[in-house]
């Protein structure tokens, strides 16, 4: 599937606007290897999310596996995680996340690398 | 419990295979454990190694690496809009002994590697995730062994190695990551496309068994950091790497930063009709020597990126030869402290033995590098002038006049809106931090 997306990009030098074909994270993902646990690896603490207003996890998984629900709370899917830290580092409240490597191998499992 | 193993290394990447081989070479018996179902299963990097460092450890590897290409070429492309400006080395020489760059596959070099290791009689163990390092109580705390994931039993050792890798939750755990690491850590996402080796051939004008890496600066904006395109044999890898601080501010992903660079017109007609054929994301600590945190504590040893190894200066990466130098010194050290020959200079000794070599020398003398490639000067106003200077120096604008080179700059200068004299300062501290 293909989506378009605009985004536009502001600086305090140049503007401009670039509308690019966007493959989906679904698709995007497709094609990697994963063996998923049974139980996640990550585990979201919704008591504490529902006081962050950042909410960078959203942003900056570069799997997209955090989103909002309706009802504010978080919604996220352990199974397509690509193992790379980066919600925990920038994760803004403490204990809102509780994250470990997944056992026994499973996780995605690179064939290039 | 009895002890098993003198050495536990934990991580078989490029930093825990070399110290798994140099410990057995000093003769312990050595355990090498790797979360992955095999070695690179977790492993992401950009694409390009420079294995010369290799030489000492395992002399025959040009013949036995599993490659993809020996890189002949050389670019750094500074994109602007739909423009760019590159700079180009081509040197034939590099695709004949002795080398220099090569393309590998991680997924193909780290299990090459940690097969070298069990040639040395190290055990292999894979799919185990190593959850926690235990020390004896007492007036000697020292190590005492390692926990799995897969049993509750303690894996007796002298000594263990940590090669975790820029996440390090064991090294963090036990108090040993420098605090500020965090705050330099830049996020690398990739994809892996496929094409034919003739295609690649063509578009990059070399013959089968050479490569091209190309370094790309500028085109992320708004967000902080690089990008690349490297070639293999069948699958070219083209990535960018953008800083957290920047991803955390603008609050725009980095896969949108990704898909510009590959749709940029310098980019793009390299890359197109090829096919995905895999996504990966994994972060790089960029504090070098500043974040190596504490190396040696108590028999545990931290190496490789667990220890911020990694030459980055932002978009120019080295990371497998420093974590190879780190971790073959970290496992002779390891082996030594099994036998119980270092009493309480044996932290200080590793730390020395990594500022003799390649690895702390060039840490300490570029440890400016990266925070001038990622600064606004460079990530901005540089490619803007740089394009804008080569569009008025290249293109004719008959039936007007030239102007003189002066006038053009003075002109690129003003149409990319910066000032001048913080420009200037910005180019003569990035000239000084490489000096
Ligand atoms: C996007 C990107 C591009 C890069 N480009 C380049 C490049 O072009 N050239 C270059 O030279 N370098 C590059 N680097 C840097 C290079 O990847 C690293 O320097 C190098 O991988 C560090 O090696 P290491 O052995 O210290 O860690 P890693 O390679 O990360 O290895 C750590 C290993 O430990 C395992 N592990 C971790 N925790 C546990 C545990 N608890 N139990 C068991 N096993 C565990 C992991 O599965 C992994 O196999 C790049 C990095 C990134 C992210
Ligand atoms: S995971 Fe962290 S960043 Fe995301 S919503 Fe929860 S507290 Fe906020
Ligand atoms: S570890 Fe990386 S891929 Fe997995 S959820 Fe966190 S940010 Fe997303």
């Amino acid at each position: 599937m293909i989506q378009r997306w605009t985004q536009s990009c502001d600086n305090d030098i140049y503007e401009k606007d670039s509308i690019i074909t966007y493959v989906s994270m679904t698709e995007r993902l497709s094609n990697n290897n994963f063996f998923i646990d049974k139980t996640p690896h990550i585990i979201v603490n919704q008591s504490i999310c529902s006081g962050c207003e950042q909410r960078t996890c959203i942003h900056a998984c570069p799997a997209e596996l955090f989103v909002e629900l309706h009802d504010g709370s978080i919604g996220f899917n352990y199974e397509q995680c690509l193992e790379c830290g980066t919600c925990l580092i920038l994760c803004s409240k403490d204990g809102a996340l509780t994250w470990n490597y997944p056992n026994d191998g499973r996780g995605v499992s690179y064939r290039y690398g | 419990m009895s002890t098993l193993y003198d050495v536990v290394v934990v991580g078989a990447g490029p930093a825990g295979s070399a110290a798994a081989i140099t410990a057995a070479r000093g003769g312990s018996k050595v355990a090498l454990i790797e979360r992955g179902i095999y070695p690179g299963a977790k492993s992401v990097y950009g694409g390009v190694m420079y294995l010369k460092v290799l030489d000492r450890i395992v002399p025959t590897w040009r013949e036995e690496i599993p490659f993809e290409r020996w890189i002949t070429k050389r670019h750094t492309m500074v994109l602007d809009g739909s423009t760019s400006v590159t700079v180009s080395y081509h040197d034939d020489g590099w695709g004949r002994h002795p080398y220099n760059g090569v393309t590998c596959l991680r997924s193909n070099f780290d299990s090459w590697f940690a097969s070298k290791a069990q040639l040395e009689g190290v055990d292999l163990i894979t799919a185990t995730t190593v959850v926690d390092v235990k020390f004896h109580s007492g007036s000697n705390p020292s190590v005492m062994g390692v926990t799995l994931s897969n049993s509750d039993q303690t894996v007796g050792c002298r000594s263990v190695v940590l090669a975790e890798g820029a996440l390090s939750p064991l090294a963090d755990r036990l108090g040993l990551s420098s605090p500020s690491k965090n705050h330099h850590l830049t996020l690398g996402v990739k994809e892996v496309l496929k094409l034919d080796p003739s295609t690649i051939d063509e578009r990059f004008g070399v013959p089968h068994d050479q490569g091209v890496d190309i370094e790309i600066l500028g085109g992320l904006s708004p967000l902080v950091g690089g990008g690349f395109l490297y070639t293999n044999r069948d699958t070219v890898s083209v990535g960018v790497i953008i800083s957290l601080e920047s991803l955390k501010h603008h609050q725009v992903r980095a896969e949108y930063a990704l898909e510009q660079i590959k749709h940029h017109p310098s980019i793009e007609p390299f890359i197109k009709d090829s096919m995905q054929v895999e996504y990966l994301a994994h972060l790089i600590p960029e504090g070098g020597w500043r974040d190596r945190g504490t190396l040696m504590k108590q028999g545990v040893y931290v190496t490789g990126e667990a220890a911020s190894s990694t030459l980055a200066l932002g978009i120019w990466l080295e990371g497998i030869n420093y974590a190879i130098e780190m971790g073959a010194i970290a496992g002779e050290h390891a082996t030594r402290y099994s036998e119980g020959k270092y009493g309480d200079e044996a932290s200080r000794q590793y730390e020395d033995d990594i500022k003799r070599s390649f690895v702390g020398k060039n840490l300490k003398k570029l440890r400016f590098a990266p925070e001038v490639v990622l600064s606004n000067p460079i990530q901005r106003t540089l490619p803007i002038l740089l394009n804008k200077t080569a569009s008025s120096i290249f293109t004719v604008t008959d039936p007007l006049p030239k102007s003189g080179l002066i006038k053009t700059l003075y002109r690129a200068i003003k149409e990319a809106n910066v000032a001048v004299v913080p420009t200037i300062k910005a180019l003569l501290k990035t000239f000084w931090s490489f000096k």
